[in-house]
């Protein structure tokens, strides 16, 4: 049977999952709190993660005298997640020939 | 086989996901119930208490508690939704619909509460206007939501609808003269004496009533099609 190669960067269950809930637009940090229950150690250290990667873009802004953090999909960040898709579906289909 | 595995398990948890940071405003199909049904029951219960005890300040004043109650309970309905929501796109849109959802009424609620506390003669013009008005103000806060809903669903079926109301509301305004100051069309024999109600607070007693709930049932049919299609 073929083996699939599975990127680096979506090997890690929480990245997937940041990456996934970035796909309806940008999210500040509470809101990836609050869609995948994880700690705020663990998001930091896979949006670090992320970033280096140029998958996901942060953003800075002050909104009445208060920081507010909010994270972007990138276009190479979309791409590589819609090959990853692309991956599992091949990965599906060569199962049911 | 591991591989397919975690092909699988990567699949479902990407669909979670993006199901789940996409809740959209049809989870607001709750709150336009609550408060459809809980005007219906408002306006049915002062209509028959008039009719048949005519006005009690005891009774009258539980009846604007059980008002309040559901506005309540729709209120935290809404922080419970705007809670979940995790898109803040989606969340801008939430909370201006609650600002005109629940802003508008609580401003009111407060004129009122400060109008018994001050002589008639002390109460400004504007707060007198606001509370004339507030059937007005209703309808095109209901409008101002159906568009809002429309941004969301579907524009152009909330559009028209919109517009609908908008015109039939000025014309129905125009009709009967001053659109502000408008004045008997239909007549009922209540508590042996004529009571007057005009069109114009019909019309505004509908949107209130049935509009909301047919927007809540509306966008109740559309989440329940769009779990049917998920499954």
């Amino acid at each position: 049977m073929k083996e699939f190669n599975f990127p680096e960067i979506f090997q890690n269950k929480l990245r997937l999952e940041i990456v996934s809930c970035l796909i309806s637009g940008e999210k500040s940090f509470r809101d990836i709190k609050d869609l995948t229950n994880a700690s705020d150690g663990n998001i930091s250290a896979q949006i670090s993660k992320l970033k280096k990667e140029n998958v996901v873009s942060v953003k800075k802004e002050f909104i009445n005298n208060k920081p507010k953090t909010t994270y972007t999909l990138t276009d190479s960040g979309l791409n590589e997640f819609e090959n990853y898709v692309s991956l599992l579906q091949s990965i599906l289909e060569s199962e049911t020939k | 086989m591991n591989q397919i595995n975690e092909a699988l398990e990567d699949i479902q948890l990407i669909k979670r996901t993006v199901q789940k940071s996409q809740s959209d405003i049809s989870d607001f199909h709750l709150i336009f119930l609550v408060l459809g049904i809980g005007n219906i029951i408002y306006y049915l219960c002062s209509f028959l208490i008039f009719k048949m005890i005519g006005i009690n300040g005891h009774i009258m004043m539980w009846l604007s508690l059980f008002n309040r109650a559901y506005y309540i309970g729709a209120l935290v309905l809404f922080f419970c939704i705007l809670k979940k929501q995790a898109n803040v796109y989606k969340r801008k849109i939430f909370l201006l619909l609650g600002t005109g959802l629940f802003f508008i009424p609580i401003l009111f609620f407060l004129i009122q509460i400060l109008m018994n506390f001050f002589d008639a003669t002390r109460i400004s013009d504007t707060a007198l206007l606001l509370i004339e008005q507030r059937g007005t103000i209703n309808v095109i806060l209901f409008c101002g939501i159906l568009l809002l809903i429309g941004f969301e669903k579907d524009l152009s079926k909330f559009l028209p609808i919109s517009v609908f109301i908008i015109i039939s509301y000025i014309i129905i305004g125009v009709l009967n003269g001053d659109i502000l100051h408008w004045d008997i069309v239909l007549k009922t024999n209540l508590n042996d004496s004529n009571m007057t109600i005009p069109i114009k607070s019909m019309f505004e007693l509908l949107i209130n009533t049935i509009g909301y709930l047919f927007l809540g049932l509306y966008l109740k049919k559309g989440k329940e099609l769009k779990q049917s299609e998920r499954i």
